[in-house]
């Protein structure tokens, strides 16, 4: 029933991003795990779209701060004024107390503000002028940001990029994907896509993601992938025992949205890339150039390995 | 950890099946044919080459070569014998086989045929020392078949599953060694003269002093109660009564006349008694029929066909092609006073009318100083001890007239010589005289008994004294007294000739506690291999049974082998249901891996980072579709295993499994 609901919104999405079926699937189950999301590719290759339609279809109500190197952390969080009425402090809050928050361009902000961000991504709450004030539940965060040989960036330092559950990127879309782009309506209208899981809905989506089985194979299996990455020297980052969490819940969720309550060695492998690829290596220029380095390690371990 | 290779460790067993192969054809050196054995060192070079190099001889080019050395051992075979010639082909077709290991019965074959070449080393071999290297040979021939036949386990599960083979099948082998009956030999030995050792039929003085030289074990014996001294262990083999002027020999014509009395039922038993030593004797195989005894030896117990000659020596009907048990009674004080043949003394009188005048002239001279045959045979020892005469292993070759030569230029031999100096001098005299050849000491060991080695030989002689028989004298004692009181080695130990021809006998280097302790341990067990496994013959089958079973009746005997039988059925069983007992949780990624290999071998194994779905779609997309219907229910079964909840309570059915296994078998045999 749930899991119905989930794969038509991912049909919704995928009616406005063509051709991104698989990309769209992992955002999604990035944000059923309880995780950030950041998505990162060249301008103009649709990252708002996918956001939009991602806050869109979950329903929930999403603020939108678009990054430039003149934000400040007070334009995010919010701010105090004297009320003179009442003969006090109020605390206007910011964009960022909204369910879903997207972060447009976050590189291209100053390094304070973009850890402004961070620090409340990871704690859930903001603390202004020294009172703290929750943010509402659920809480997303979903960034984008330019490559960085882009001009004009701020490249996020590990420790932040490791909030983050995943880092997908889209990438140019196929001929006929954009021959039928190109034959649609100019402007694309997001409005239209329908919420399709009421917020009690998400909770229990990801209270059954939190309780999809996964094995003692399975656990061996990640266990194996992040001590590689740990014990051998292809890596430039190793894998954070954070890490080998967050390839586990998006595994659990990404098996889920496939329609199973078992987690199966395919699942950690179709999302370890996204999940593990900017914890091993931030240095995003090399990006194309080489294998990449999380396709490394799978080819390192085997999956039924005793 | 990454699988292990298949190939790899296919190719690892076939290498190890050559050094089985190597080592069997060495062990078998004595009866191989040199040529035999070339070939068969080069087969196993090639094979290992090809084994390098990944390529194969053409089968026209291996059974030319099969053609050609059987034809040429055809031709050798009339001179070899049967059974030579049979292990000769066996161990020619088992490297040719090695040339030729394109399949898997090719391997079958030559693992069979090398089983059946190492039991044909037994019949050459059975000292502990081979029989432990043959065993170890056997092991690593089963580890080399299970590596071939079931690659994909690490080396170390292969060892653990041969060992409980090896394990399980002990008892049964016990059984079957303890119950089984003993049926002689099916063939004839061939008494090749060469293969004999021991001590040989004559002494010519002058020959080299090569007996002297081996530190083979001769035999050895074990006392009940009191042992004699060393100065009495003179151990009768041969009695030499023929002399031709240069050697000594055994008399044929009186050997015969025995033989006739014998079939006329004659028996040259004495009459004795008195003191006696109680004693059993194993005697190393030597292809001879002499058997060995201390004055006055009458046998207790033992195989049949022991007999007493009339010369006290004791006879085994049988030439001896294994080691032999017997027990003796020896009367140490009885006189050997029996003159069974008429003329026995005038036989020990003669003597060539030619050659060593001096020795003659000696003889003639001691005669008409002392009239008494007693007081000269002791003057003449008294001339062997006080005339200058030295004991040597290495004494001067001596080419005519060897008694003239040592009694008067080199003045220096070992004990045939000096007991052919004696024995001729006496027969010139007028006194019967023979050479008595045998051994002399023997190594008293902690657990009790006494070995005898080859270098113990020595040689006496005997005088007819009237009124007492015949009487021992030992030349050699009187020449070099520490021969007989201590012991061949320390007689020789300023000369450093013992054992000079063996740089590296242990018994040389008994001087180091360890080697002296390893020599004791090696013999220990020797001593108990040959005591309790070789020699555990039909009568000793026949007395365990009876112990067992009181009496030996045939439903007995039945009933037994049904116990056994049932025991170890009731230990099969047990051990079946602690199988069963065991969690089967793990038998469906078993079965799995096993088709995983069998996909492999087919070209169609998984690439590495794909899972077992993603495996699974591989296989979907396989033109041959009766591959995934074999293999899906293996697929099921492990994801169920692995990776769904609750499987530690879900059992698979191995049945199914293997009917899948089976399936996928046929399957990939079957054409697309």
């Amino acid at each position: 029933m749930l899991h119905a609901k989930v794969n038509q919104a991912i049909h919704h999405i995928s009616q406005h991003l063509l051709g991104k079926e698989h990309q769209i699937k992992l955002a999604l189950s990035c944000l059923l795990a309880n995780g950030h999301l950041l998505i990162e590719d060249l301008p103009g290759m649709g990252k708002t779209t996918l956001s939009h339609a991602l806050a869109n279809s979950l329903g929930l109500g999403f603020s939108r701060i678009q990054f430039t190197s003149d934000l400040l952390p007070a334009d995010v969080l919010g701010f105090s004024t004297f009320d003179h009425q009442k003969q006090d402090f109020r605390f206007h809050p910011g964009p960022i107390f909204s369910p879903i928050v997207l972060a447009d361009e976050i590189n291209r902000a100053s390094p304070k503000t973009q850890s402004a961000l961070l620090e409340a991504m990871e704690e859930g709450q903001v603390s202004v002028d020294g009172e703290t004030h929750p943010l509402p539940a659920p809480f997303f965060v979903i960034a984008t940001q330019n490559p960085l040989h882009q001009s004009g960036t701020y490249p996020l330092p590990e420790s932040q990029l490791d909030r983050f559950l995943m880092r997908i990127q889209l990438g140019y879309p196929s001929w006929e994907a954009e021959k039928q782009m190109l034959r649609g309506p100019l402007q694309n209208n997001l409005s239209g896509i329908p919420a399709c899981l009421s917020q009690t809905e998400l909770t229990q989506v990801q209270q059954h993601i939190r309780q999809v089985y996964a094995s003692d194979a399975i656990l061996e299996y990640v266990l194996r992938l992040s001590h590689f990455s740990r014990e051998s020297d292809l890596f430039a980052n190793a894998l954070s025992p954070r890490a080998s969490k967050g390839i586990l819940q998006a595994a659990r969720s990404w098996a889920w949205i496939d329609g199973r309550e078992h987690v199966m060695p395919e699942d950690v492998q179709a999302v370890l890339p996204c999940v593990a690829e900017h914890r091993l290596r931030s240095d995003v220029a090399e990006l194309g150039q080489n294998t990449p380095l999380s396709q490394r390690l799978l080819d390192a371990i085997d999956p039924l390995a005793a | 950890m990454t699988r292990f290779d298949l190939y790899r460790q296919r190719r690892l067993s076939i290498g190890l099946l050559n050094g089985c192969l190597l080592l069997t054809a060495l062990s078998l050196f004595q009866p191989l044919m040199g040529w035999i054995l070339i070939v068969s060192l080069c087969c196993i070079a090639i094979s290992l080459l090809q084994l390098t190099y990944q390529q194969s001889m053409s089968p026209r080019a291996a059974n030319l070569m099969a053609l050609l050395t059987a034809i040429v051992l055809a031709y050798f075979s009339l001179e070899l014998g049967l059974l030579l010639a049979m292990v000769n082909l066996l161990i020619l077709a088992c490297s040719l086989k090695v040339l030729q290991l394109q399949q898997n019965k090719d391997v079958f074959q030559l693992i069979l045929a090398l089983f059946f070449a190492i039991s044909c080393g037994f019949i050459f071999q059975q000292s502990i020392v081979f029989s432990l290297f043959y065993g170890v040979l056997v092991a690593s021939m089963l580890l080399a078949m299970a590596a071939y036949f079931r690659p994909g386990l690490r080396m170390f599960a292969q060892l653990r599953f041969v060992g409980r083979l090896c394990l399980m099948s002990l008892p049964v082998a016990l059984i079957l060694f303890l119950i089984m009956p003993k049926i002689g030999p099916l063939w004839q030995m061939p008494s090749n003269r060469s293969s004999q050792t021991g001590l040989s039929d004559s002494i010519t003085p002058g020959d080299i002093a090569h007996l002297a030289q081996s530190d083979a074990l001769a035999f050895s014996a074990t006392f009940r109660g009191e042992a004699p001294n060393m100065p009495q262990r003179y151990w009768r083999a041969m009695v030499l009564e023929t002399f031709d002027g240069k050697t000594w020999s055994l008399d044929k014509g009186k050997l015969a006349m025995e033989r006739g009395a014998r079939q006329m039922g004659i028996r040259f038993s004495p009459e004795v008694n008195g003191a006696f030593y109680d004693y059993d004797i194993i005697a190393e195989p030597t292809q001879q029929n002499w058997l060995y005894g201390l004055d006055l030896a009458v046998p207790t117990a033992g195989p049949p066909g022991i007999i007493q000659s009339a010369s006290y020596q004791l006879i085994s009907q049988r030439p001896l092609m294994k080691p032999m048990q017997y027990s003796l009674r020896s009367y140490y004080e009885a006189p050997l006073d029996n003159l069974f043949f008429e003329g026995e003394l005038q036989r020990n009188l003669q003597m060539p009318r030619q050659g060593n005048p001096k020795t003659r002239e000696f003889a003639r001279q001691l005669r008409q100083q002392y009239s008494d045959d007693a007081t000269l045979i002791n003057a003449l020892m008294t001339h062997f001890r006080q005339g200058g005469y030295r004991y040597t292993l290495t004494p001067p070759l001596m080419l005519t007239d060897a008694n003239d030569d040592l009694l008067f230029n080199s003045k220096a031999g070992f004990c045939s010589h000096f007991a052919s100096a004696m024995a001729a001098t006496l027969r010139y005299a007028g006194i019967p005289a023979r050479i008595v050849s045998g051994y002399m000491g023997g190594e008293v060991y902690p657990g009790g008994y006494m070995r005898i080695y080859q270098y113990d030989a020595h040689a006496w002689i005997e005088a007819w004294i009237q009124g007492e028989g015949w009487k021992r004298f030992d030349p050699t004692m009187m020449v070099s007294p520490g021969r007989v009181s201590l012991g061949l080695q320390q007689a020789l130990a300023d000369e450093g000739s013992f054992l000079a021809d063996s740089p590296f006998a242990l018994a040389k280097l008994r001087h180091y506690a360890i080697i002296s302790r390893l020599r004791t341990l090696l013999a220990d067990m020797d001593y108990v291999w040959s005591r309790w496994v070789l020699n555990y013959d039909q009568q000793k089958q026949f007395d365990l049974l009876s112990a067992l079973l009181g009496k030996v009746t045939p439903l007995r005997l039945a009933l037994l082998g049904l116990s056994v039988v049932g025991l170890i059925g009731l230990l099969l069983l047990v051990s079946f249901f602690w199988q069963q007992q065991r969690p089967k949780q793990t038998a469906a990624v078993r079965y799995y891996q096993r088709g995983l290999i069998l996909l492999k071998q087919h070209q169609l194994g998984r690439t590495l980072p794909n899972g077992p779905q993603a495996y699974a779609n591989f296989l979907q997309q396989q033109p041959n579709q009766a591959i995934w219907q074999a293999f899906s229910p293996l697929h099921d079964a492990f994801v169920q295993q692995q990776y769904l909840p609750g499987s530690k309570q879900q059992t698979p059915n191995i049945k199914q499994l293997k009917l899948a296994l089976r399936k996928l078998k046929r399957a990939l045999k079957r054409p697309v």
